[in-house]
């Protein structure tokens, strides 16, 4: 095939997104099946989203060229390796003849900074009565948003360069629309991640999940034994949560186990992690329940000193499976957790907030009134916690985990002192025990590589 | 033009940062902030 003749393509999964910010255009090249994601320059980014279907290598080169003053041969001779990167990286390829309809139009939005992630709990009705659940879970809210509301939700989240939308509940399963809403979100520039107790999930399910490329499925488990893990979510819930890890697993789709750390499970850790490691799941996390919803003043929490006891046994246990030395990912420096910098909450009733864990006072807006856009860009509380830095602490300040760490979960502080802050004890169990992981104290690796 | 695209890595599967789980089976990410 003579390739200035034909009509390059991105591929169905990848989509363009560019968005304005006080910084500079923020731009992605993103794929909403597998979340990887290219960051393309200004020169790349101008062929990239003429890579529709609709026009050929060579009228390009020449958009290119009048677009640029450039000769059409040194763009033709410049643009070969790109192209090359880009079909190795299975982000497009070459039609013989003109796609109809083309890709559609890149998504570009104006925004102070980029917002990655939206966090939906399209219902609160839940099956399920976890006695440490977050968000009181279980009844509907009053008022909650109709399925027009949602759909044109995901399409302004779409439009506002959001890349991740995470459905939760609730039990999302309960929702008469769930797959309807996957499906809105699907066929825009989104990734789908969902948040399920599992008990719900069928063949079925599975299917529809495979079908709809969901990137993963949270599923939370609280024990080692159905004895301890129903104790907290309910009469046969651990096994149905194990056959949907099964279900899934057997589809393909990647599983992340959150395991709830609380005072029954402390004595089965390791019995866990063996458990999760048998089921083949592809990631999890071992936090402690927070000082929130049902568990707020609970007597089952834990303290940060019996917290930093289970994780040195979760250390020692990867030790033994030779994953001592498994790093920390790099990622942005951070100031802090990441609140007012990476996502918002927003509730079933149309209430934004800042994260999950905020009390339900802390609520920056509705987006029956306001655009998503607007609280991003403009509200007092977001602004005001982009101005703290973790450094503000004395001994956020002189810990050396600070860049990896940012404080620890403000919410949660919040939650518990009724003011915003650092300083969060887990955090400082955890990287007592966790001191060897962190990137930025052995060595300066940028946080990116670029394959060639 | 210089072309330049930079692949980014994919996460690594355990988490970079301990989050509450009680927040979710429901909270979204492994790390705050998410690496999305």
């Amino acid at each position: 095939m003579n390739r200035l003749k034909s009509y390059p393509v991105l591929q169905k999964e990848f989509f363009i997104s560019k968005v304005h910010t006080e910084k500079g255009d923020d731009m992605f090249i993103y794929n909403t099946a597998t979340r990887m994601k290219a960051r393309p320059n200004e020169a790349t980014f101008e062929f990239a989203q003429r890579c529709r279907g609709n026009k050929s290598v060579e009228e390009i080169i020449s958009e290119l060229s009048q677009m640029s003053g450039e000769s059409p041969g040194k763009i033709q001779k410049d643009l070969s390796p790109l192209m090359k990167k880009m079909v190795d990286n299975n982000i497009i390829y070459f039609a013989p003849s003109p796609l109809h309809p083309p890709r559609p139009e890149p998504y570009k939005a104006d925004l102070r900074r980029r917002l990655p992630g939206i966090m939906l709990e399209i219902t609160r009705h839940c099956n399920l009565q976890c006695k440490h659940c977050y968000s009181n879970s279980g009844t509907k809210r009053e008022g909650e948003l109709t399925y027009e509301e949602i759909k044109q939700l995901i399409d302004e989240l779409a439009h506002t360069g959001v890349l991740n939308i995470v459905i939760t509940g609730g039990e999302p399963l309960l929702h008469p629309h769930l797959f309807d809403i996957l499906a809105q979100a699907r066929s825009k520039p989104l990734s789908c991640m969902v948040f399920t107790n599992g008990t719900l999930i069928t063949e079925e399910v599975v299917r529809q999940f495979k079908e709809l490329g969901i990137v993963s499925v949270a599923i939370s488990i609280d024990g080692a034994t159905a004895e301890t893990h129903n104790a907290f979510r309910g009469v046969k819930s651990f096994n149905r949560a194990v056959q949907a890890i099964k279900m899934l697993k057997e589809a393909g789709i990647p599983i992340r186990a959150n395991v709830s750390v609380h005072k029954s499970i402390s004595d089965e850790i390791v019995d866990v992690l063996r458990l999760l490691k048998k089921w083949g799941i592809d990631e999890h996390s071992i936090h402690p329940i927070s000082y929130t919803g049902r568990s707020e003043g609970s007597d089952f929490t834990i303290t940060p000193e019996e917290y930093e006891d289970i994780l040195k046994q979760v250390k020692k246990y990867e030790i033994s499976c030779g994953e001592a030395k498994k790093r920390l990912p790099y990622g942005p420096e951070l100031i802090n957790c990441g609140i007012g910098l990476s996502s918002l909450f927003i509730k079933s009733n149309g209430d934004v907030s800042p994260c999950p864990q905020f009390p339900d006072e802390i609520s920056i807006g509705n987006i029956r009134e306001v655009t998503v856009a607007e609280i991003w860009n403009n509200s007092e509380f977001l602004n005001k916690v982009r101005r703290m830095s973790a450094s503000e602490n004395d001994m956020c300040r002189e810990c050396p985990h600070i860049k990896v760490c940012g404080g620890g979960c403000m919410a949660d502080i919040y939650r518990r002192t009724g003011e915003l802050g650092w300083g969060d004890p887990f955090e400082c169990a955890y990287f007592t025990v966790y001191d060897d992981y962190d990137p930025y104290r052995y060595d300066k690796k940028f946080l990116s590589v670029e394959i060639r | 033009m210089e072309f330049e695209l930079i692949i980014e890595e994919l996460e690594e599967v355990t988490p970079k940062h301990p989050i509450p789980n009680n927040i979710c089976s429901s909270k979204p990410f492994k790390m705050c902030p998410p690496t999305i």
